[in-house]
């Protein structure tokens, strides 16, 4: 049997969730401002969460966790007044009402024990030093990617979440979608042969970091918390250029760019296939053309690499074997040296790469203590490889690095450019 | 790229850029470290002291102690001297940070004794556990917490008693502390000391968190006699409490931790609510006029508890239609009833009704045993996934999928009849399935299952690849119930070897009905796909091309399309010369999406001679392998030059003209120069032209200059007139 259901409009939908129990049992459809409060779960089933530095990929993000019927945003934190009053604005109309909470600092938020999780979505600068407060404070935490400005922070990171039995999930949201999984059940599961070869598409090994600029008249703290928005980052006058966030103190000022902000997706994809979630390669090389290598103790190659990929969109990784390759990127297709590596499987083709599942895995984690895909022990052993790879272009020259020890070998300099001090009065 | 141009520049003071070049770096530092103090000693802008602070941090020295300590003061330049200071490995730095920490207040001697704490100086504990002391709260809770990385007996001491402290965020930091101590202890074996220290925490006035991570060290210093403090926070109806004990069973994994969380279960019983109708997601598709990507498996993913609910938005997989309004369009069923509906972009879709475990607890629990993976714990999922309620089974049947055996085996086929969000679990997980035994107890199974359940196992069998079953596919192919029917066609598709191909391929030439039809060419698009010997199975195909219908050689090239190699390209070629246009069709349609660089002799033989119908798409198919495979340089370049020979319309030499600046070369700048005579193309041309010409090296001046003087001479428009220009008079110099 097979019936077209039209819209039902909006008067008999209140009417028909007025009268249903919380979860209802017709298929409906509706604006999800019309939804509300009746769209959620029973309050003793929700997460209620806190989002922290809403921007352009925050306001995504959040929508990704608004569309779960078992999280409940109730407050907002951000520097800015126009964005904490735009997230404001978003949440209060998913929910209809007005109960959202603002803040312009996030350690009020951090200090409200009734919300379980936060979305942090600032800026770089802020990741790290953001979710390890948040896990002191006893919070569950999604943050945003590039988690960590170097070597040091992405330690603290993993030993933090460690310590505190906290679930964290970076978002690196390629871990959960399926055709970038498949490439990698393929190389771990040696259907590619002996893997010899992993490329990351870092897109762009040059940048400009953040410094110091001419000093422009300071906003009222209200409606930019200048000193907040610095927070971590040394002090430099006010000047609007470094508002941002995206690219302000990327890698802490001195390294950073692609390598980091596409390395931590597809470099991170590259450690899965490697089964080197829990270590990094151990040299490192100076670029040649338009690539920069790394090698891992398996022998392993990671390859970093701008060019040489096939038409399948941004953020492409490519896994090669003595007896085959895997390439996909974000149109969700898969190329393959050989059809027969799919085995007759049917990979779902998701293009888009969508947060939502990865999300959803992060939300499931908080329920079960479970690990999510990318937890602080991942994301802290990709970014150090991320790290590790910019400090070899910044010196220019080969580098050993102890996965122990998480040092370099009789390098004093690139040890030095393992972390860096935190402006006053912040620190870990 | 050359190395040289990967450079890593740092604005400064707005106007001045600098770039550290990677191939000028190296060892030494840009500047020397003398010329870095000389600036810290100046009246320099504060923005040049802080890149020196910041260069110094990798290339100074004691040499440079001497001027940036006094920057410790500076409320402006203190955090760029401290990164210098805590990064360079030298005593000096120490005796400076101590110095400051004994004299500066508030935020100036927060920074510098957090910076002692990261730099772990043990001669600091005397000037710390003074400013311990300090009235100023921010000031005695970062010595606490620096006395807290350097640790030691004193260190200890002073946070004993800070414990005691007034201040609430004294006591927070000085547990954080000794919290720092224990774990330092535990990791170097001395587990009585770093028990004594989460314990003292756990009992001490200090916010919850510390105490639940005090919590988690006491489970974990006390070993396996943990494990009953591990189970008195299971008990507690404290949420994180129970969190951390679950994240603390993990860490600790074993049998005694398995069993503990076995006891603490708790019996199993299915909840006496009646099962809600199941929800099953037919088919979805997102998008508007003819630009649609399918989201069926994005929309089955986000089936959660037998319910979904998601917004219909580019979030689902992307915009398949940028600036258009567009419309989520699904087909799904609710038990026994069929429905179909559209949602128009940023509506939220909600259907079925989902279940809850009778206690949630328990679910978490199941996780935290599959986290671990002890066979007492396995035993135990096995039971939840047939007794437990629908929500729980749901949990216990995802589970079994990464750690079951043989035992799961009818467990799952059982659930996976059901339907739903679980029985796709089931079925997932029954393909997933690792343990020893798993194979034969499905091939067991499969001798005396009917129906639904013989459907389950045939598809699990072909999942699994076990080609053991190849005798029972084969005969159910031509069972006379269509889903079993159907089932064996497929399970074919992923397990008939090459010998059996025929099988497969007689099918497609008489199939039973359409349906039919379209499931052989399935598995036979899959059974092509995977077998090691494509260019036999190619063969196999082709050798019935002289009697196959028009239907029957279309599905053929699509089959030769998705294998790919050197036999399916030969294979197609031949097709192209079909007498029936809808061949062609297809033909010129799959070697235009080919994936490697070996179609494009058999495309520009179709351009060149083809059907005229489908010599421009040809066309386009050869022009996209030179645009976006890999071809060598050189190769790319003829490539663009055959097209320009060929092409017959503007529209494809703007094609090639897009190529051209995408590789820059000379003579793909005199490829483009000569287009300049094409009317339609002058001033796509010129602008090629310049682009390339911007981009070569200075050894190609000369070819630059006459192109330059062409693109001129064609008096494009007056932004690419006057970068022709400035192109031409650089040549001159």
């Amino acid at each position: 049997m097979n019936r077209q259901r039209n819209h039902i409009s909006r008067r008999s939908f209140l009417r028909t969730a007025l009268g249903a129990s919380a979860t209802l049992a017709v298929p409906t459809f509706v604006s999800p401002r019309v939804l509300g409060m009746q769209g959620l779960a029973p309050a003793s089933e929700r997460i209620r969460l806190g989002g922290i530095g809403i921007g352009n990929r925050g306001t995504y993000d959040l929508g990704c966790f608004l569309q779960e019927p078992d999280v409940e945003c109730v407050a907002i934190a951000d520097v800015k007044l126009f964005r904490r009053e735009q997230a404001k604005r978003m949440v209060d109309q998913h929910y209809g009402n007005n109960n959202c909470v603002t803040y312009r600092d996030f350690r009020e938020l951090l200090d409200r024990p009734d919300i379980d999780a936060v979305l942090i979505a600032t800026g770089p600068n802020w990741h790290c030093l953001a979710s390890v407060l948040a896990a002191k404070a006893g919070k569950d935490v999604y943050c945003e990617k590039p988690v960590t400005k170097n070597i040091t922070q992405s330690l603290i990171l993993a030993e933090t979440f460690r310590r505190t039995g906290r679930v964290f999930q970076a978002g690196t949201q390629r871990r959960n979608l399926p055709h970038f999984a498949f490439a990698v059940e393929l190389a771990q599961k040696g259907r590619l042969g002996r893997l010899h070869t992993v490329y990351a598409h870092p897109a762009g090994m040059s940048t400009s970091m953040s410094g110091w600029a001419p000093a422009e008249p300071e906003p009222p703290k209200e409606e930019v918390d200048w000193d907040l928005y610095l927070g971590p980052a040394a002090w430099r006058p006010f000047n609007k250029r470094w508002l941002d966030g995206f690219n302000f103190e990327k890698g802490g000022g001195l390294v950073g760019g692609g390598v980091l902000e596409w390395g931590s997706h597809c470099v991170d994809l590259c450690q899965w296939a490697n089964n080197a979630d829990n270590t990094v390669p151990v040299e490192y090389y100076p670029p040649e053309g338009n690539q920069v290598k790394a090698k891992y103790a398996n022998g392993v190659t990671l390859v970093l690499r701008e060019e040489g990929w096939l038409p399948l969109g941004s953020c492409p990784v490519r896994f090669e074997g003595d007896r085959g390759w895997v390439e996909t990127g974000d149109s969700g297709k898969l190329a393959l040296s050989s059809p027969a590596l799919l085995a007759g499987r049917k990979v779902a083709e998701i293009g888009g790469y969508p947060a939502t599942f990865h999300v959803r895995d992060f939300l499931d984690c908080v329920k079960t203590r479970g690990k999510p895909k990318a937890n602080a022990d991942v994301a802290c052993h990709s970014h150090i490889a991320c790290h590790a790879v910019n400090i070899a272009i910044f010196l220019g020259r080969k580098l050993r690095f102890d996965p122990l020890k998480y040092e370099f070998i009789d390098d004093e300099q690139a040890n030095r450019l393992r972390g860096e001090a935190l402006r006053e009065p912040w620190r870990f | 790229m050359e190395p040289r141009k990967i450079a890593i520049s740092i604005v400064l003071c707005g106007v001045v850029t600098f770039a550290l070049r990677v191939g000028t770096f190296g060892q030494q530092p840009p500047v020397p470290e003398s010329d870095l103090v000389a600036i810290l000693k100046s009246d320099a802008p504060k923005g040049d002291k802080a890149l020196a602070c910041k260069k110094l941090a990798v290339f100074g020295t004691a040499q440079a102690v001497p001027v940036l300590a006094p920057l410790l003061a500076d409320p402006e330049l203190a955090s760029w001297a401290r990164i210098a200071l805590e990064a360079i490995p030298d005593p000096a730095c120490d005796a400076a940070l101590r110095e400051a920490a004994g004299k500066l207040d508030g935020r100036l001697a927060v920074g510098v004794i957090n910076s002692i704490g990261v730099r772990r100086d043990p001669q600091a504990i005397e000037v710390l556990t003074q400013r311990l002391g300090d009235n100023d709260v921010d000031v005695a809770a970062a010595a606490a917490a620096a006395l807290g990385r350097i640790g030691g007996e004193k260190a200890i001491a002073a946070l004993r008693s800070a414990l005691k402290h007034t201040s609430p965020i004294v006591r927070n930091a000085a547990a954080e502390g000794l919290l720092s101590c224990a774990d330092r202890y535990l990791g170097e074996g001395n587990a009585a000391a770093a028990q004594q220290l989460y314990d003292l925490v756990r009992s001490a006035d200090v916010p919850k968190p510390r105490r639940v991570e005090a919590t988690r060290g006491a489970i974990l210093a006390r070993g396996v006699d943990g494990l009953s403090l591990l189970v008195e926070q299971l008990k507690s109806n404290d949420k994180d409490l129970v969190a951390i004990a679950l994240s603390t069973a993990r860490e600790i994994k074993g049998p005694a931790v398995a069993q503990a969380l076995v006891a603490e279960l708790g019996p199993i019983a299915a909840a006496p609510q009646q099962r809600p109708p199941v929800l099953v997601i037919k088919s979805a598709r997102y998008g508007a006029g003819d630009r649609w990507v399918d989201v069926t498996e994005a929309l089955r993913a986000a089936v959660r508890n037998n319910s979904l609910q998601v917004e219909a938005s580019n979030s689902l997989a992307g915009d398949p239609a940028p600036g258009v309004v567009k419309e989520l369009q699904i087909v799904y069923s609710l038990g026994d009833q069929e429905f179909s509906l559209r949602v128009k972009e940023g509506e939220m879709i909600r259907l079925g009704e989902g279940g809850k475990p009778a206690d949630p607890r328990q679910a978490a629990i199941l996780e935290a045993l599959a986290d671990i993976g002890d066979p007492a714990g396995i035993a135990t999922i096995v039971k939840a996934a047939q007794e437990a309620d629908w929500a729980l089974r749901l949990v216990a049947v995802r589970l079994l999928g990464r750690l079951g055996d043989a035992s799961a085996v009818p467990v799952l086929v059982s659930a996976a009849t059901e339907g739903g969000e679980l029985a796709q679990a089931a079925a997932e997980s029954l393909v997933q399935l690792a343990g020893q035994g798993v194979d034969e107890a499905i091939l067991k199974s499969l001798q005396s299952a009917q129906g639904p359940q013989r459907v389950v196992l045939l598809q699990a069998a072909g999942e699994r690849l076990l080609g053991a079953a190849l005798p029972t596919a084969l005969a159910d192919m031509n069972s006379d119930d269509p889903t079993v029917r159907t089932a064996a066609i497929r399970a074919l598709g992923m397990i008939v070897p090459l010998e059996q191909l025929d099988v497969l391929i007689a099918r497609l030439l008489k199939p039973v009905d359409d349906q039919d039809f379209q499931t052989v060419r399935e598995a036979l698009t899959i059974a092509c796909s995977r077998m090691p010997e494509l260019d036999a199975a190619a063969a196999k195909l082709m050798a019935v091309w002289p009697k196959a219908s028009t239907r029957v050689r279309i599905a053929i090239v699509e089959i030769l399309g998705t294998m790919g190699g050197q036999a399916a390209l030969r294979g197609l070629a031949q097709a192209a010369r079909d007498s029936e246009d809808e061949v062609q069709d297809a033909v010129t349609r799959v070697l235009g999406e080919w994936m490697s660089a070996d179609a494009a002799p058999v495309l520009l033989d179709l351009a060149r001679t083809g059907n005229p119908r489908y010599r421009i798409r040809a066309l386009r198919g050869y022009i996209r392998i030179a645009r976006q495979l890999d071809v060598p340089l050189n190769d790319r370049i003829a490539m663009c030059r055959n097209a320009l020979a060929i092409a017959q319309r503007p529209e494809e030499k703007r094609l090639v003209l897009e190529v051209l600046r995408r590789y820059p070369t000379a003579e793909g700048l005199q490829l483009s120069v000569a287009q300049l005579a094409v009317p339609e193309l002058k001033a796509e041309a010129a602008e090629t032209a310049v682009q390339i010409a911007e981009k070569l090296p200075a050894s190609d001046a000369a070819i630059v200059a006459k192109a330059m003087d062409q693109v001129i001479q064609a008096a494009p428009a007056a932004e690419i007139l006057q970068r022709a220009q400035v192109l031409r008079q650089r040549t001159r110099q």
